[in-house]
């Protein structure tokens, strides 16, 4: 403010006030509210829908207005009172003249026509540019409902009676109860949801529930006696949605009746929301069935994201205010967060306070703090969101985005530290610090070198690994080895027995005996009969060693030295196991490999360098870091996973899609090989463990780091 | 009264806001195109022109030459044409032949011509200012409706209107002066006339005093209707001024920059025992802390900080003090007797006796701290006047309540026709625009400058700058020229004049506390060995006129002996010598201990270039920007108190 910050008792330009005559409008009405233990007064003017707020000194001062004391005698005969606290005329000042912008005062003497109209056109101009700022919560008042209202009476008294309250939770029980029951089916159609054939849909039902929701919140105002004059049109993040004015509640005495018209709106999106799932749920198909699905989403959705969210200036956050009776929780949350700068930071020990008390210090700071990062948040987020489906929407909102959210803010930054008056006092400190702390942020950002790394997920598999497998089918009669066990080459694991083979064996053999028995028959009788008998013989005894090889593969022997890796099969005796069978796995564990994805974008960067370090961390021991001898990168694309583990069927973070039978990356993936080092943590190792493997390829600041990030995405999604 | 003058009464220019961001950067780019050179060169053709239009009324005898006056005074009491005007002014030119019995220059037309146009016309120091300004006054005059010629001193209006008054009667018009002296009376015949020299302080001051007087009926419809019910006339015999209109503003700058910081104050002791009681409470009270226990002080920002809670000391004896003083104990609540615990703070540790204020004939008299000036009639407020009269152990003064208040910037826009003159105008040129919407024009000098200036010297300290100083003195003195040696305050002056004596040196010392002599001492400064010291303001707008003995040795030469806080000031100063193709010189000096360094550069910075050498000079350069951006802060800020009023207090009343 211009005026000293100081309080005055005397003021130079009180003169100008002392010998008027002023009073307050007749139409001003006032109420009385009490916040936090303290009586204020709310002064409102019906005529503008204007209201003011006035502590009990103030009030006093005003109250005793009349058009028959000059403000002069009014502020003495107060001074020679009793009463306690008596404004300066300073703020006596300060509080006519805003009560005469707010236009609720009653004055003599002739008003200056031009200043009027100065003064109104500085009020549109000052919406004007309120609703620019505003842009993504642009707001067009429409028309005044209030006659509506009134013959819509006897349905706003059934919809807040008693009894409907009972319709009410039993409708939100039944739908609860569906929404558990048919939860899964109802997350997986979300992806759907804002695909182009449904979008239309989506705004139609959104239109449909915002009307009803705003028609909730009039409903309560109009219960408790208040007026809703302004139904209109807000272009929520360019969208148009119906809004109306519920400030009629501002005035309302009791604060759970002002709450009760914050919630009022939602109640009535919970009941719609409700009907919706019970209908969805009960219904066989069709476009009904999607328009109750596409109701229960954008209720649970503005419900979760906007309205129950205090972190916005939607319905929570006015429920809130009025709950920890602190109204401009925003405004007062911002100005004590400037108030911690200026104090603490630019050390200016005459700044404006606006807390009292520690829990309020607390609430604003928390307060102040979260919403300016939830905010930023949401609505990046929403433009990355839409952006995947409308391009040139989300770059005209992304603009926008920026323009209001960082430009403007910034611009305000600069003028506040190098103009601002609030800062007259301490300029050169604030200046100072504030290039010092920005360049020391450039600085940082751009010539601090951080360390450069990705992630990529991958799974363990150890360098040399054998099935083994059932070269022979048979009836298994002795495990010798069980999982787990360490066993050498030649070892044998299991052995089995295959009567069908073994009389096989002995027929051949029988045939051995005959066929031998024929040839020396031969030899005596008919020499000439040898030669072919001698080749049967040979033949036959190919058979028998055949058959004997077979019979030999009924014992199972590992291949190689490892540990066996299977399932129970020390309750495989007399179980009947086919060839071709696996039993389990050898595994080499004296070297363990792990294979990791590399994306398309980020394996340029391993092949333009080797990366300094690598090192893996496994999923559930995040702590303990694997390092890995040096990397291999197989250098073609693929788009088959190492294991299912790692793509979206398996749980894992790489895209991937069914085609048919076979699971496929979206995009094309590389393969990295690596040996884990590190011998200690041997006991971590299993085969098939799924991880991270970490690149580190030196340090780069922060700044490029993010500005490659932001080309590659801008590539990626926008196609440019 | 009749109802055109009822009328103009209260007939006031709309104030424009000031318009800012964009707006000003836009606004700014329109005055730069308002000042370009081909407006001056059009300026000086028509001028041209008239002085041959004017050569052509030689041969006029003075019957007939009147006679064309009144007739073409007729032609103004309506809007006219450039032909109608080029006449008059070549007429006018005549008259000032006739009268003055000297030719006014071409240059000095077209001064009068920007004048009459609303320009700002920057004219060198002795170019001819006074006359320049009559010539305008004259055609001004002509309309009837209010002119007022804003001077920078009482002497200079009633000087300038005693000798234009000849041409101004020539020419058929009534010229008055208001002094500061006068009573309403020669007030009102002073104002009655159709031209009237005076000073900014005295025409905003009677202005605002016409307006309390007027009270309610500030509005000229209301008026009318008053008159016809009761109230008729009672008011206007209160009334001085005619309303205003016209306003020419000699020195310019002086007028409009540097003395338009603080808005001028119209106030009335009250008697407040109550209020008078509860400053000797809260004086007793700040007693009892003690110094950076209980507060600091904050030298720099000059206020006092509390560092215990003395909202929660206060309030435990609010009631006992209350309760004690009865009927008187209004004021005695936490919130008003901590401010005034905090002034008798402030009067204690921040305000000095000789320093901020002095004491005369039991009274505390405020000195400008800036200009070294007194200020009589002038009384701090917020209970600071009695506080330092507690401490000081004075007898305790009423309240001075505000009756009006307004700034000059705010008044001289509220001229229609506004203009003025000024000899160092190209410096402040934005302001004028940006403030007053005038801009700048600077019309080229008569006669080629022959002023020498020496470069900048600086010393470290003020002793070895004084001495540097003598040994100059000595110098020139010996070469037989007269010297002006210009001092910043009234010790320093003292100072000279002992130190010159002590050389046994003859000189002459003007400044506010020897003011008596002023404009002769001034006229006599350029006589041959002569050595005058006078502060900055002295004898302003008095010409030094040198013999031409003096003009063959080099003229008169003149000493700044320290840098005001803006250059423009030195300027002036220069300006006293080599007027009108003169010969002459200025040589200016400065110390790291002059007020302008100290206040204005950082410690830091002022070691820093104390070493630099031939340097040193840009932190004298330095020093008066910074300066000069802080006064032309302080003088947004006061504009800004202003908008601000007339925005929120717009219902309590009157136009004003």
């Amino acid at each position: 403010m211009i005026l000293d910050q100081q309080r005055k008792i005397f003021h130079e330009s009180w003169y100008r006030l002392a010998e008027s005559k002023i009073t307050l409008r007749s139409s001003v009405r006032v109420h009385r509210q009490v916040y936090r233990g303290v009586l204020w007064y709310v002064l409102y003017e019906p005529f503008t829908n204007q209201y003011y707020r006035l502590p009990q000194g103030a009030y006093e001062f005003i109250s005793k207005l009349s058009s028959h004391k000059t403000v002069g005698e009014v502020w003495n005969g107060l001074l020679n009172s009793g009463v306690e606290s008596v404004p300066s005329q300073g703020e006596v000042i300060e509080m006519l003249s805003q009560l005469y912008q707010s236009n609720m005062l009653l004055y003599e003497g002739v008003d200056d026509g031009t200043m009027l109209f100065d003064r109104n056109k500085k009020n549109v101009r000052k919406k004007v540019k309120a609703t620019l700022l505003n842009i993504f919560f642009l707001k067009v008042p429409v028309f005044d409902p209030e006659f509506m209202l009134r013959k819509l009476k006897w349905l706003i008294h059934i919809l807040l009676s008693v009894p409907f309250a009972f319709v009410w939770l039993a409708a939100i029980i039944i739908a609860a109860k569906y929404g558990i029951e048919n939860f899964d089916t109802l997350k997986d159609q979300t992806h759907g949801f804002l695909s182009p054939s449904n979008i239309g849909w989506v705004y139609v039902c959104t239109v449909v529930v915002k009307l009803l929701h705003e028609f909730g919140h009039s409903a309560v105002v109009k219960k408790y006696g208040g007026e809703v004059h302004t139904v209109g049109v807000m272009f929520m993040l360019l969208a148009p949605l119906p809004y109306m004015d519920a400030t009629a509640s501002w005035s309302f005495r009791k604060k759970w009746q002002r709450v009760f018209v914050g919630a009022g709106g939602m109640l009535f999106e919970f009941f719609i929301a409700a009907i919706a799932l019970i209908l969805w749920a009960n219904l066989g198909g069709g476009i009904l069935k999607a328009l109750a699905y596409n109701v229960f989403i954008i209720c649970s959705i503005s419900t979760v994201l906007f309205n129950v969210n205090p972190l916005m200036r939607f319905d929570g956050y006015y429920m809130l205010t009025d709950l920890l009776d602190m109204p401009n929780l925003q405004q007062r949350s911002v100005g004590h967060l400037k108030y911690l700068l200026e104090r603490y930071v630019f050390r200016k020990y005459d700044a404006e306070n606006v807390a009292d008390t520690w829990s309020e210090r607390f609430i604003y700071t928390f307060y102040g703090v979260a919403s300016a990062i939830y905010r930023f948040f949401l609505f990046a987020g929403l433009v990355i969101a839409i952006s995947e489906h409308y391009l040139i929407l989300s770059f005209i909102m992304g603009t926008l985005l920026c323009l209001t959210m960082l430009v403007i803010p910034f611009g305000k930054f600069l003028k506040y530290i190098f103009a601002g008056p609030a800062l007259a006092q301490v300029r050169s400190r604030a200046v100072i610090l504030s290039l010092l702390v920005f360049s020391s942020l450039v600085g940082v950002l751009f010539y601090l070198p951080v360390p450069d790394t990705f992630t990529a997920p991958g799974v363990i598999e150890a360098c040399r690994f054998e099935n083994s497998i059932v070269g022979e089918g048979g009836v298994v009669v002795g495990v010798k080895h069980i999982s787990n066990d360490y066993v050498h080459a030649g070892d044998t694991i299991l052995v089995l027995e295959n009567p069908e083979l073994a009389y096989k064996v002995e027929e051949k053999q029988g045939e051995i005996r005959e066929t031998n028995q024929m040839y020396y028959q031969a030899l005596e009788r008919s020499p000439e009969n040898m030669l072919p008998i001698k080749i049967r013989l040979n033949v036959l005894n190919q058979g028998l060693n055949d058959l004997l090889e077979k019979q030999n593969k009924l014992t199972l022997v590992a291949g190689m030295d490892g540990v066996l890796s299977t399932g129970d099969i020390e309750n495989y005796v007399g179980r009947h196991v086919k060839k071709g069978d696996s039993i389990g796995i050898l595994l080499d564990t004296t070297s363990y490999d792990f294979v990791a994805v590399v994306s398309q974008e980020d394996v340029s960067r391993l092949f333009s360098g080797m990366p300094h370090k690598t090192s893996v961390r496994l999923n559930g021991e995040a702590f303990t870091e694997i390092l890995t001898d040096k990397i291999q990168v197989i250098p073609t694309a693929q788009d088959k996973l190492p294991s299912n583990a790692l793509g979206w069927h398996g749980g894992g973070d790489i895209e991937t899609k069914t085609n048919g039978y076979s699971e496929q990356t979206a995009e094309p993936v590389y393969l990295v090989r690596t040996t884990l080092l590190a011998n200690d943590k041997r006991e971590l190792m299993k085969h098939g463990r799924s991880g991270k493997i970490r690149f580190d390829l030196g340090t780069k600041p922060l700044a490029l780091q993010g500005i490659r990030k932001a080309r590659q995405a801008l590539q990626k999604y926008y196609r440019l | 009264m009749n109802l055109t003058e009822n009328y103009r009464l209260t007939s006031l220019k709309r104030v424009k806001k000031i318009p800012t961001g964009l707006d000003a950067f836009v606004y700014r780019l329109i005055g730069r195109f308002k000042e370009r050179s081909s407006i001056r060169r059009k300026v000086l053709r028509t001028a041209r022109k008239i002085d041959v239009m004017g050569r052509g009324f030689v041969s006029l005898e003075v019957s007939e030459l009147k006679k064309r006056l009144a007739a073409i005074r007729e032609k103004f009491k309506r809007p006219v044409n450039d032909e109608v005007l080029a006449e008059a002014f070549a007429l006018v030119q005549e008259s000032v032949l006739r009268v003055l019995g000297y030719r006014p220059y071409v240059e000095q037309i077209a001064g009068a011509l920007a004048l009459y146009n609303g320009y700002i016309a920057e004219m060198s120091t002795g170019e001819g200012k006074t006359v320049t300004a009559a010539m305008c006054g004259v055609i001004r005059g002509w309309s009837g409706r209010p002119c007022h010629v804003i001077t920078a001193n009482d002497y200079l209006a009633s000087r300038d209107a005693q000798i234009m008054g000849g041409l101004y009667n020539f020419c058929g018009v009534s010229v008055g002066a208001v002094t500061g002296a006068m009573k309403p009376p020669e007030r009102r015949a002073g104002y009655a006339a159709d031209v009237t020299y005076s000073t900014a302080k005295e025409v905003l001051a009677d202005f605002l005093r016409d307006r309390i007087a007027m009270g309610k009926s500030q509005n000229f419809s209301k008026r009318i209707l008053d008159s016809f019910t009761l109230q008729q006339n009672a008011v206007s015999d209160k009334l001085v001024q005619r309303g205003i209109f016209t306003a020419i503003v000699d020195e310019a700058d002086n007028v409009l920059i540097d003395e338009a910081v603080t808005p001028l104050i119209i106030s009335r002791e009250k008697d407040n025992k109550g209020f008078n009681r509860t400053c000797e409470i809260a004086f007793e009270l700040s007693d009892n802390l003690v110094r950076d226990v209980d507060y600091k002080v904050d030298v720099k920002l000059r206020t006092v900080r509390f560092l215990v809670d003395m909202d929660e000391r206060l309030e435990e004896i609010q009631d006992d003090l209350a309760e004690k003083n009865g009927n008187n104990g209004g004021f005695c609540r936490a919130s008003f007797l901590k401010d005034l615990v905090r002034q008798a703070l402030i009067a204690k540790e921040l305000f000095f006796l000789g320093r901020q204020y002095l004491i005369e004939e039991g009274k505390v008299v405020i000195v400008d701290e800036s200009t070294g000036r007194k200020m009589p009639m002038r009384s701090w407020n917020g209970g600071l006047h009695q506080m330092i009269e507690l401490k000081e152990g004075l007898e305790l003064t009423g309240l001075k309540e505000t009756e009006a208040r307004m700034s000059f910037q705010r008044f001289f826009r509220l001229y229609k026709h506004f203009s003025g003159m000024t000899g160092t105008g190209k410096e402040a040129s934005s302001e004028f625009w940006m403030i007053y919407g005038t801009p700048v024009l600077c019309i080229p000098n008569h006669r080629k400058n022959k002023r020498k200036i020496y470069r900048l010297k600086t010393y470290s300290t003020k002793e070895s700058k004084r001495k540097a100083i003598m040994d100059e003195v000595v110098r020139v003195h010996k070469l037989g020229r007269p010297i002006l040696i210009g001092t910043k305050d009234i010790d320093e002056s003292e100072t000279f004049g002992r130190m010159l004596s002590e050389s046994g040196l003859h000189c002459k010392i003007i400044n506010a506390v020897r003011s008596d002599d002023e404009a002769n001492i001034i006229a006599e400064a350029g006589k041959a060995g002569a050595i005058t010291v006078a502060t900055n303001m002295a004898g302003r707008g008095t010409d030094i006129k040198i013999p031409k003995s003096v003009k063959q040795v080099g003229g008169l030469h003149v000493i700044a002996t320290e840098c005001n806080m803006s250059s423009r000031i030195d300027r002036q100063l220069f300006g006293r010598s080599a007027r009108q193709g003169d010969p002459g010189s200025a040589s200016h000096y400065a110390s790291f201990e002059d007020e302008v360094l100290r206040r204005n550069l950082p410690s830091t910075m002022m070691t820093l270039f104390r070493h630099a050498g031939p340097l040193a000079s840009l932190a004298v350069k330095w020093a008066q920007y910074r300066a000069g951006r802080k006064s032309y802060q302080s003088r947004v800020a006061v504009q800004r108190t202003d908008t601000w009023l007339e925005e929120s207090l717009g219902f309590s009343g009157g136009d004003v």
